[in-house]
């Protein structure tokens, strides 16, 4: 059995964090019926910006929709004319995950009080940039939006550079949050028998990893901005330069101890005497020339080298791992992280496991991503109990592009 | 025992909420797992931290302070991740701290914790001992590389478990930056994912744990969890070969540009939010070249049109361009401050920030949960504790020890 057994979702979101969240809840056993339509495709089918990956042949063959899809069918239905099937759908659902604009999904009957009034224990996630409530919930936006808006680039960069724009990394956390609060929902169901309406919004998630800055702002009005890698106590807590091109390590200090194992391993105890180092107060107020010093021990090494050394002397260093080096590392590798799957349009393709290894639950055995519109049919037949002559019905109507 | 059967507490707040019932117990410090159980905490699950004697977690040593004046009772960080918890004190490495602890296991539903591995084994806290002494426990272990594996014990602190996950090498992602060493995630912020991550499949098995019976192991690394969030990036990597570095990144229009109090991001993918942006800033001559529509063509002339588009921005005020930005359907943003956020009327009306009033630290706002359910209203119930705050509670009046007892178990320095 599978935690999520005897659950189905729809899924009408476009994009990364809604898909994802339903693929998640699909992965650990859910029904998943995704919808989506020809004549307005979901982006996530379409996105190659900033991945350099060329021209897609098709719209079958994203590989980043292809690992944010699995585990669910595929059903086309064009919203104008198709939201009295969608909403017939919704009554034989569990969970509905959509990312309309808010107030968008009111006039096909999909809103919260809509669907709930077809279906009260319908959980429904609803995921925008700026949730579904305040003056700005009309924002139009996407992963580093969220980013930017929530305080996270503001937060990342160089001391002397600008903020930076952040990777779809804000997408996948996203449908992770959604994924909690779609389990504890669940989980609550299950005693009340009530479903609810859960609102995320990708900006506000993104403010959460900032809440301890914004403590500060509480208690002092500091308006605490980027330090590169720093941090507020620890030193050394930097990347340094190893042997090889553009090779880094990334090494943090917590106390004296550490600092002495980290002296040790560089053959300079006399760093541990040297009054500008030997207190973690004046390792802070002097790091900029302990960087330095540092570096001309790093720089002969590679990281790799540097990580065994300093993490047997009990002092955190971690390489800045590149994808190479993590595709190919011992560890990532006895870990298993990743999982080929067969594709009919692109062939076998990777795809990482979940992040986590549970000793019980189960997941289910990964089922490639549909293609546009491959379960049609099927969907119609069996979860609505369609007949031939309904479905070409409908086929002819324009409701099933 | 019942598998299915759950009680409801009595709540300050009269309404249930989603983890109403659930008992966690937290052996951890730090943010990532401490982050986890707040989650289950602000979804109504009773949540015991246990922290060293004299020492507490190590964030009550960090800041932010009122008026930056260190003190283990006022630390922001400590507030804002142990906030809704109860909080005892119990040294695991003695030998009547294990007997505590483990009668605090069997009493609970989850077990959070972050140690590394060695550590648990040596003290004989392993997942089939705990397992044995209560068969329900889902214990979430989250550490920076997992269970297994040769870096299982390795050491990493925040900077390090960004590092860790490949996105620090490329980033910052812009094109001047190429020479300049990686760079973190905020400050702390590749440690919150994670234990949104744990918190997750916590629930997951939470439901398993109620349908069949049976607990479970879940075995969390932040490397794997910070990884698996490159998912676009290490797909295509993985599929297409593609090795993103610092500064080769395909962002080019879309970026961050310089406005007149600060920086604001434009991003978009279709045409008519490109067109949005051309509105925005006064449909200029160059715009209504037709090719420029194309995305992909702006892109590769990506160094032609940034100026023109700076130029239309840099006077203006990132409020003025985010007001009209969603009138017209363009995603141009803020790149918020942290006074912008605790500021914002927009997150005020929302009920972001919540109030806890901390018998040392004051009346605080704080960030609450990253969502927001309708059935499970959040709430600050409990102030974060104090060290060892509720000994007398769980000790006493949970386990049955005496107030002699507390007394003996303090001077023995195993609370």
């Amino acid at each position: 059995m599978y935690a999520l057994d005897g659950i189905r979702v729809l899924d009408l979101s476009r994009g990364w964090a809604g898909p994802l969240c339903a693929s998640l809840l699909g992965s650990m056993g859910a029904e998943v019926i995704k919808v989506e339509s020809s004549t307005e495709m979901d982006f996530g089918r379409l996105i190659t910006q900033g991945t350099k990956m060329g021209k897609l042949a098709s719209v079958n063959q994203n590989p980043i929709f292809n690992v944010m899809n699995v585990n669910k069918s595929s059903i086309t239905i064009n919203l104008d004319k198709g939201s009295d099937l969608i909403r017939e759908l919704i009554t034989r659902c569990d969970i509905v995950v959509e990312n309309f604009v808010p107030g968008h999904a009111e006039a096909f009957g999909l809103s919260y009080e809509q669907v709930s009034r077809l279906n009260p224990k319908t959980i429904m996630v609803s995921f925008t940039c700026s949730g579904q409530s305040g003056p700005e919930a009309n924002t139009r936006g996407y992963a580093p939006t969220f980013a930017a808006l929530g305080g996270l680039s503001e937060m990342t960069g160089y001391p002397d550079g600008p903020p930076s724009q952040i990777t779809p990394w804000a997408d996948i956390i996203s449908a992770f949050a959604a994924f909690l609060a779609t389990a504890a929902a669940i989980n609550q169901r299950d005693i009340t028998g009530q479903g609810q309406h859960i609102d995320c919004a990708g900006r506000e998630i993104m403010s959460c990893f900032i809440g301890d800055s914004l403590v500060n702002y509480a208690m002092n009005g500091t308006v605490e901005s980027r330090c590169g890698n720093r941090d507020d106590v620890m030193a050394p807590c930097n990347c340094y330069p190893c042997k090889g091109d553009d090779e880094w390590v990334s090494l943090a200090v917590a106390d004296d101890a550490e600092w002495k194992a980290l002296c040790r391993v560089m053959k300079r105890p006399d760093w541990t005497k040297d009054a500008k180092f030997s207190g973690q107060l004046s390792r802070w107020q002097n790091q900029d020339e302990m960087d330095k010093l540092i570096a001309t021990w790093t720089v002969k090494y590679t990281p790799a080298e540097i990580m065994k050394m300093l993490q047997k002397a009990g002092v955190a260093a971690v390489p800045s791992f590149n994808f190479d080096d993590l595709a190919c590392d011992a560890h990532i590798l006895e870990r298993d992280a990743s999982e080929v799957i067969d594709h009919p349009e692109m062939g076998p393709y990777f795809r990482l496991n979940l992040p986590w290894k549970t000793s019980a639950t189960k997941t289910v055995p990964t089922r490639r991503a549909p293609l546009l519109g491959e379960h049609t049919g099927h969907i119609l037949k069996e979860v609505l109990g369609k007949s031939e002559a309904e479905i070409a019905e409908l086929t002819s109507q324009g409701v099933l592009k | 025992m019942s598998s299915n059967k759950v009680s409801m507490p009595n709540l300050k707040s009269n309404q249930a909420k989603a983890l109403s019932g659930v008992k966690v117990l937290e052996l951890a410090e730090w943010i990532a797992a401490p982050y986890c159980s707040r989650l289950l905490a602000d979804l109504g699950a009773e949540v015991i931290k246990i922290e060293k004697p004299g020492q507490g977690d190590e964030t009550r040593n960090r800041g932010p302070f009122p008026g930056g004046v260190p003190h283990p009772e006022k630390s922001g960080l400590f507030i804002y991740l142990n906030t809704n918890k109860l909080g005892v004190t119990l040294d695991v490495k003695t030998a009547t701290g294990q007997k505590i602890f483990l009668d605090l296991v069997r009493q609970a539903d989850i077990l959070v914790e972050d140690n590394p591995p060695r550590l648990m084994k040596r003290l004989g806290l392993t997942f089939n001992k705990l397992k044995s002494l209560n068969p329900r426990l889902i214990m979430t272990s989250i550490t920076p590389f997992g269970q297994t594996g040769p870096y299982k014990d390795y050491k990493a602190y925040p900077v390090n478990t960004f590092h860790s996950s490949g996105e620090g090498y490329f980033t910052p992602s812009r094109t001047e930056f190429a020479g300049r060493p990686p760079v973190n995630l905020g400050k702390n912020a590749a440690e919150y994912p994670v234990g949104i991550i744990a918190a997750g499949i916590t629930n997951i098995a939470l439901r398993h744990a109620r349908k069949t019976g049976a607990g479970e192991h879940i075995d969390v690394s932040k490397q794997e969890a910070l990884l698996f969030l490159n998912l676009a990036h290490f797909s295509t990597y993985l599929n297409k070969g593609v090795l993103p570095k610092r500064g080769d990144r395909g962002y080019n229009i879309t970026r961050i540009y310089p406005c007149k109090d600060g920086h604001v991001l434009f991003y978009y993918h279709q045409k008519r939010e490109w067109q949005a942006m051309l509105d925005i800033i006064g449909n200029p001559d160059w715009g209504k070249e037709e090719a420029l529509a194309n995305q992909t063509i702006a892109e590769e002339r990506a160094a032609e049109v940034i100026p023109l588009i700076s130029a239309g921005i840099k006077n203006r005020t990132k409020a003025e361009l985010f007001k009209e930005g969603r009138a017209k359907g363009c995603s141009l943003v803020p790149c918020s401050t942290v006074a912008d956020l605790m500021r914002s009327e927009h997150l005020k009306e929302r009920k972001f920030f919540a109030e806890t009033e901390h018998p040392d630290a004051g009346k605080l706002r704080l960030a609450s949960a990253p969502y927001s359910l309708s059935q499970s209203p959040f709430g600050f119930d409990r102030a974060a504790p104090r060290l060892g705050e509720h000994n007398r509670e769980i000790y006493v009046n949970r386990l049955g020890y005496s107030s002699r007892d507390l007394v003996t178990l303090r001077q023995a320095g195993v609370i």
